[in-house]
């Protein structure tokens, strides 16, 4: 180490320069020499192709031009101006101004007779020498062959023109220099075209040799030349050498660059590969340094630079030699270590059973217990020595529990196999046991439950059951061991319902929990309803597995099934009831409207004060029965659920003034007071049903001044509202009547149920009206209440639903008796009824008017079609034989009665009252519609309203009544 | 016809070796014959050559003109006007020239009218129809013919045409003076008769297409044509009339398609063609002995042939009957002086040639030997020759 050697960089450095040095000199020279040599043969090549170019330049203008004009000659214009020598000049002198056969500019061409003589030419004043004359005459006239001279006296061609194969005359065609017919396009190298005595007939590039010089003159030097003949000319290609060599140059400088650029590659790669070889061993040698100096444990190896395979190699032995010294003093230390940190007890005692090492965990439990240390160890190995279990139960001092530890003893040996001691591990159990104790309970607890339990792990192919429960068993009748391993499935059939299964399926596939019942097997192939709970079970924040609850709930399917059979029963027998008694009563308007008719009609005729009565008798009578009917009508709409409460805002106070002037009257009469009491609290305009809260109240006063001899009836309504803005209506009507007897109060708003038999003989009635009364309340949203003491009159109390409504949206109530009925026009009006009574009826109302009758909806089309005069409106049954009035109004909508008719009033009379009369009369097409029985004046203003109205659309559609 | 051209040249060389020969002892008179020996009407020249021997052969048989023999000199001017001029000028500076037979196409000799004048020399045309050959300004007129006048055919071909009941044709002629010539006679001819010419169409020497023309004829709804041309434009017209299926369209030629071989050039038989072709003279027609004994003379020495494939049989007759009326023209003046030989010409009387005797063949005024009743219309036989109409 005295003499500091060569660094390895510097080594490499020196070794390899000069050798790769010499090889890129050799390499480059060699590269220079063959590039030289292509490039001077490609500028050889060059110069040849520009050579056999300018060759085929000039073969093709000469052939080509003389084809053209071979062709020309052929003309028969040319032929015929040969024979029509008189005449010629009118057509051959446009045909010769027409000539054009190259991009020359000036081009002349002549036509010759056969002797020579010029017939015709066109921008002829070619000198051409003597013999070039004679020699085309010679060739073309003499033997009647084509002749072409390309000469310094310029370009020549002439072809014969024939006659039977005889050349009767000559075509010429003459163009003063081949320069102007050589095209100057690009050519490859500078070319030129000479005659034998080197005169340049054609320069490419005449400011280089200018045409008609002479190319001997011309200095070449400088100038690579390539040299060729065609017929008796000279082709050259003149190509400056000096451009050849610059191609070379450039040839030469990107090779310089290339090698330059080697040169500096290869050093800088030489420098590299020291540096690294350089680094490599450096870092191997601080390494090794360290290691020995400061006894480290880190690793030799140093994975932060890539290493070669040999270094890693003598690191590798390097780490071996140093791990092995470092094993033995590091053994010690680790035991005790491994002792400390166990997490069982590790006594080691020797024969003497005294204790030789013990670790932590052994010291602790031991201050957890009674005793010192030596003592426990005597105690334990006592109790190990009599038992057979090697789990002994210690009392312990801190928690007061038992623990329960497991002891394990082994023989402790020395090199030579001599038993030196015991070693004894103890591990606490306790934790174990009271887990496995936990589990049994939940386990047991899950197997007596009364429900069946099933788990399925959803994790496994097949998402096998993993537990049933005894409940589980005892329902389907599978054991454990049958049905632990399969499918949920085994359990459906074909009457499973398959949408079920799907959901089930889909809710497992995203993790939900699902309730459902399905119709599953039993294992003697019994079906069953299932009700299944499905919830899944996560661990650690995953769905394992899905516990199921099932229950069999067959018996409670089949008591819903029958229930709900019992109730459709029940549904059906009511409507049943409800549309027998709608269409009775129906039928029983029918006459009644027949007789109030007559009665109306008779009213109107002369009588004596006698018939008088009896006809007011009579008409008392039909009032009575057609309020009957009306009861029936509502209870039959009420248990049909078709009795719709409408939503219109009214005048309350209007409606009790009402009242009260209308039972004023009868009051007075039967010698009663009758009070009125109000407490609206500004709320006059509601919104609600005015008829029908009409309908209870007058129902309520029609009974008090029914059944009240003496005294008077008192009516209290207020209006109160409730926190969310309804408002609710408590009305009392109380009377000094019969009253009602305790025990009767709570059956009587029952159907058709007075106090007793007697009071129906006595006040007649039908039974309906506080049924009715009490089943309108609870339809809007209230209630009725009776208090009565028998013998001192009753209290009616009931309370509505409401809405407050603004006085605005009041719809003005037009009453018929304002409509002009001064101005009745006579109108024609159809009458379609299939009635006849009904029909005189009608006939007899509208005697003003001009009517026609039809019977039914067929004989209304025929009247409407075949009657000339037009209708102002149609009075239509709805109820006919043949066709009903919902047919023919559609027919007459649909154009069937003709297009005057498309729009015409039909007003429907109808004797049905029932939900739908309404909408089925607009669905049909009519206007308007009169309910049966109507009065006279209702008919009248009718009619005169809709005849008179001017029609535009539909949008005269029923309006409510 | 190079070959032709070879043979004639050969003979040419032959006889001039021959006169010299005899130049020795007495020189003979020169008949020169200018007439297309190698182009575009072949046979009418030949059959013009012909003729000029075999009248020679006779008149030297019976021991020539005024003792002197005839001697024929042959040149062949191709249809080109320009040789023709070239030709009467070489034949001017011979001294013993009695006349230039020149002819077929009338271009030609109408080219020559000037020159023939000016060198003063007789022209006489076996074969040339254009009017002005004869009508020229010159005075006094050095050109006798015995040949169809163009103004004299237009009527026999219209006449002709109205026979056949054709009112509405076209005419078809080649663009030179001898289809000028003809327009002119034909228009005059037609509307004499009342036949309306539909148009008239005109055809190039050599033309090879006449496609456009033959359709405007057969959207004219033309039911005749008038053709005037030569061989290879009369092939040319035919060809293209058949290809718009007017084949059998009626076709009424002047003589020119009389002049080479046509029948075997056409596309199609000439059966299925209807031509009628204008002629003087036709061994079947003409049966007078002088007719008889140049066919004869014919047979023995060109062979036997069928009288009626002698093609250009017109250029045989006339030019056998000019050189025997120039003949007698010489013996009647006694001299071969060109004024003594005009007026001997213009004063011969009651000749019978083989065409027809002539009363007087030429008069001062009237150059011309035949006029219209010495034409006749024939046909195509399936052979192509030329045959005479029966209702003629």
């Amino acid at each position: 180490m005295q003499h500091e050697p060569m660094r390895l960089r510097s080594l490499l450095l020196s070794s390899m320069i000069p050798r790769l040095a010499l090889l890129i000199a050799v390499l480059s020279i060699t590269l220079v020499a063959l590039s030289f040599h292509f490039i001077i043969k490609q500028t050889n090549s060059l110069q040849l192709q520009s050579v056999e170019g300018l060759e085929q330049d000039i073969n093709y203008i000469v052939n080509d031009t003389t084809r053209q004009l071979a062709d020309l000659a052929a003309n028969d214009i040319i032929i015929n101006s040969l024979v029509d020598i008189e005449q010629r000049d009118n057509y051959l002198p446009m045909f010769f101004r027409s000539l054009n056969l190259t991009q020359a500019k000036s081009v002349e061409f002549s036509l010759f007779d056969f002797a020579g003589n010029k017939v015709i030419d066109k921008n002829w004043t070619a000198a051409l020498p003597e013999s070039l004359g004679s020699a085309w005459r010679q060739q073309t006239l003499g033997s009647s062959n084509t002749f072409s001279s390309v000469s310094k006296y310029g370009v020549i061609i002439s072809v014969p023109v024939l006659l039977n194969g005889v050349s009767e005359g000559a075509l010429v065609m003459y163009v003063d220099s081949l320069q102007s017919l050589l095209a100057s396009y690009p050519r490859l190298t500078n070319q030129l075209v000479t005659d034998s005595s080197g005169t340049v007939l054609f320069s490419s590039e005449p400011s280089l040799i200018a045409p008609n010089s002479n190319f001997l003159d011309f200095d070449e030097s400088g100038y690579s030349v390539k040299q060729s003949s065609w017929k008796n000319l000279q082709l050259y290609s003149v190509k400056p050498t000096i451009t050849a060599y610059r191609e070379v140059a450039w040839t030469g400088i990107v090779l310089l660059t290339v090698i330059v650029g080697f040169i500096f590659i290869i050093f800088h790669m030489v420098s590299m590969t020291g540096t690294l070889a350089e680094r490599t061993l450096s870092t191997l040698y601080d390494d090794i340094k360290n290691r020995l100096t400061n006894n480290s444990t880190s690793s030799l190896h140093d994975d932060q630079q890539a290493e070669a395979k040999e270094l890693a190699d003598i690191r590798a032995a390097f780490d071996n030699l140093i791990w092995d010294l470092t094993e033995v003093s590091l053994s010690n230390e680790q035991f005790s270590n491994v002792l400390e940190s166990m997490g069982d007890m590790l006594v080691v005692v020797d024969q003497m059973q005294e204790i030789v090492i013990s670790n932590k965990r052994f010291d602790e439990f031991c201050n957890d217990q009674y005793g010192e240390k030596n003592g426990i160890l005597k105690f334990i190995l006592q109790k190990l020595a009599s038992s057979r279990s090697r789990e002994l139960t210690h009392f312990s001092v801190s928690t007061g529990q038992e623990r329960f530890i497991n002891w394990t003893k082994t023989s402790l040996a020395d090199a030579n196999g001599n038993i030196r001691g015991d070693i004894y591990v103890g591990s606490d159990e306790t934790e174990q046991r009271s887990l496995e104790s936990h589990v049994k309970v939940l386990n047991h607890a899950m197997d007596e439950a009364t429900v069946s339990i099933i788990i399925s792990d959803i994790k496994r192919v097949g998402q096998p059951i993993i537990y049933v429960n005894s409940a589980f068993e005892e329902l389907t009748g599978y054991s454990r061991e049958e049905i632990i391993g399969h499918n949920c499935r085994s359990m459906q059939g074909d009457e499973t319902s398959k949408q079920t299964v799907d959901l089930i399926r889909k809710a497992i596939a995203v993790r939900e929990p699902i309730e459902t019942t399905l119709l599953n097997y039993k294992k003697d192939g019994s079906p069953f309803y299932n009700r299944l709970n499905l919830t899944p079970v996560k661990i650690n924040g995953e769905v394992t597995h899905y516990i199921g609850f099932q229950q069999d709930v067959t018996r409670q399917r089949q008591t819903e099934q029958y229930l709900q059979d019992a109730r459709e029963k029940a549904e059906e027998s009511a409507r049943l009831k409800s549309s027998f008694l709608a269409s009775m009563s129906h039928e029983i308007r029918t006459p009644i409207h027949g007789i109030s008719g007559v009665l109306q009609l008779m009213s109107n005729s002369e009588l004596t004060e006698d018939q008088k009565h009896y006809l007011s008798l009579a008409k008392f009578s039909i009032q009575g029965l057609l309020h009957i009917v009306n009861d029936i009508l509502d209870f039959s709409k009420i248990e049909a659920g078709q009795l719709q409460i409408e939503e219109n805002p009214f005048d309350i106070l209007e409606s009790l003034e009402n009242l009260q002037s209308q039972y004023a009257i009868m009051c007075q009469e039967k010698g009663l007071e009758l009070h009125f009491h109000f407490d609206l609290q500004s709320f006059h305009v509601v919104q609600g049903d005015d008829v029908r809260f009409r309908q209870i109240l007058s129902n309520l006063l029609g009974n008090a001044v029914k059944f009240t001899e003496s005294g008077y009836i008192e009516v209290t309504t207020s209006i109160k509202q409730n926190a969310d803005d309804s408002l609710k209506l408590l009305c009392h009507v109380k009377d000094t009547g019969i009253g009602i007897a305790q025990d009767k109060q709570s059956t009587i708003f029952d159907v058709f149920t007075q106090e007793d038999l007697s009071t129906t003989r006595k006040f007649g009635g039908t039974g309906l009206g506080l049924s009715i009364s009490k089943q309108l309340c609870e339809l809007m949203g209230g209630d009725i209440k009776l208090e009565s003491v028998k013998g001192h009159g009753s209290t009616f109390s009931f309370t509505i639903s409401l809405e407050p409504a603004d006085e605005t949206l009041l719809n003005p109530v037009i009453h018929s008796s304002s409509l002009k009925r001064e101005k009745s026009k006579k109108r024609k009006v159809l009458i379609v009824e299939d009635n006849d009574i009904n029909q005189i009826i009608a006939k007899q109302h509208l005697n003003n008017h001009t009517t026609l009758s039809a019977k039914s909806g067929l004989e209304a089309l025929e009247a409407l079609n075949k009657m000339k005069v037009t209708f102002d409106v149609i009075l239509m049954d709805c109820q006919m034989p043949e066709m009903d009035g919902f047919e023919a109004t559609k027919r007459i909508r649909n154009g069937e009665a003709g297009t005057r008719y498309l729009n015409i009033p039909i007003i429907a009379l109808t004797a049905n009252a029932m939900k739908g009369d309404k909408e089925r009369c607009v669905s049909a097409g009519m206007d308007d519609y009169l309910s049966k029985p109507f009065d006279a004046a209702d008919l009248i203003d009718k009619v005169e309203h809709w005849a008179s109205v001017e029609r535009n659309s539909e949008e005269n559609a029923i309006t409510g009544q | 016809m190079r070959a032709i051209l070879l043979l004639l040249a050969l003979f040419c060389f032959v006889s001039f070796f021959n006169s010299c020969q005899a130049n020795s002892t007495q020189e003979p008179l020169i008949i020169g014959i200018d007439t297309d020996l190698s182009a575009v009407a072949v046979e009418g020249g030949i059959a013009i050559s012909r003729g000029v021997e075999l009248a020679v052969e006779e008149i030297n048989a019976s021991g020539g003109i005024l003792g002197r023999k005839l001697k024929v000199i042959a040149k062949d001017h191709r249809g080109n006007p320009a040789r023709g001029i070239y030709n009467i000028e070489q034949f001017a500076q011979m001294p013993n020239l009695l006349a230039v037979i020149g002819g077929v196409h009338t271009p030609v000799v109408l080219a020559e009218i000037d020159v023939v004048h000016a060198k003063n020399i007789l022209m006489l045309v076996p074969w040339a129809a254009g009017t002005p050959i004869i009508a020229n300004a010159h005075s006094p007129n050095n050109v006798f013919r015995v040949s169809v006048r163009d103004a004299e055919a237009a009527s026999v071909l219209v006449d002709f045409v109205s026979s056949k009941g054709l009112t509405n044709v076209a005419l078809v002629l080649e663009r030179t003076g001898w289809g000028r010539s003809n327009l002119e006679s034909l228009t005059k001819a037609a509307r004499e008769q009342g036949i309306n010419i539909s148009a008239t169409h005109w055809i190039n020497w050599q033309q090879k297409d006449f496609s456009e023309d033959a359709k405007a004829i057969k959207e004219a709804k033309a039911d005749g044509v008038i053709l005037v041309t030569n061989v290879p434009e009369g092939v040319v017209t035919l060809d293209a009339l058949a290809a718009q299926g007017l084949s059998s369209l009626p076709v009424i030629s002047h003589w020119g398609i009389a002049s080479g071989q046509f029948a075997s050039q056409l596309a199609n038989p000439i059966s299925h063609h209807d031509i009628s072709v204008l002629q003087t003279f036709h061994f079947h027609h003409q049966k007078n002995n002088k007719a008889k004994q140049l066919l004869e003379a014919y047979y023995s020495k060109y062979g036997l042939i069928n009288a009626a494939a002698i093609e250009g049989v017109t250029g045989l007759a006339h030019a056998y009957d000019l050189v025997h009326l120039i003949a007698m023209a010489a013996d009647k003046a006694g001299s071969v002086e060109i004024n003594e030989l005009r007026s001997a010409l213009e004063s011969l009387k009651d000749i019978q040639g083989a065409v027809k005797n002539y009363e007087a063949p030429f008069t001062k005024e009237r150059h011309d030997a035949l006029w219209s009743k010495d034409y006749f219309m024939t046909k195509f036989n399936d052979n192509g020759h030329l045959v005479t109409m029966d209702n003629k």
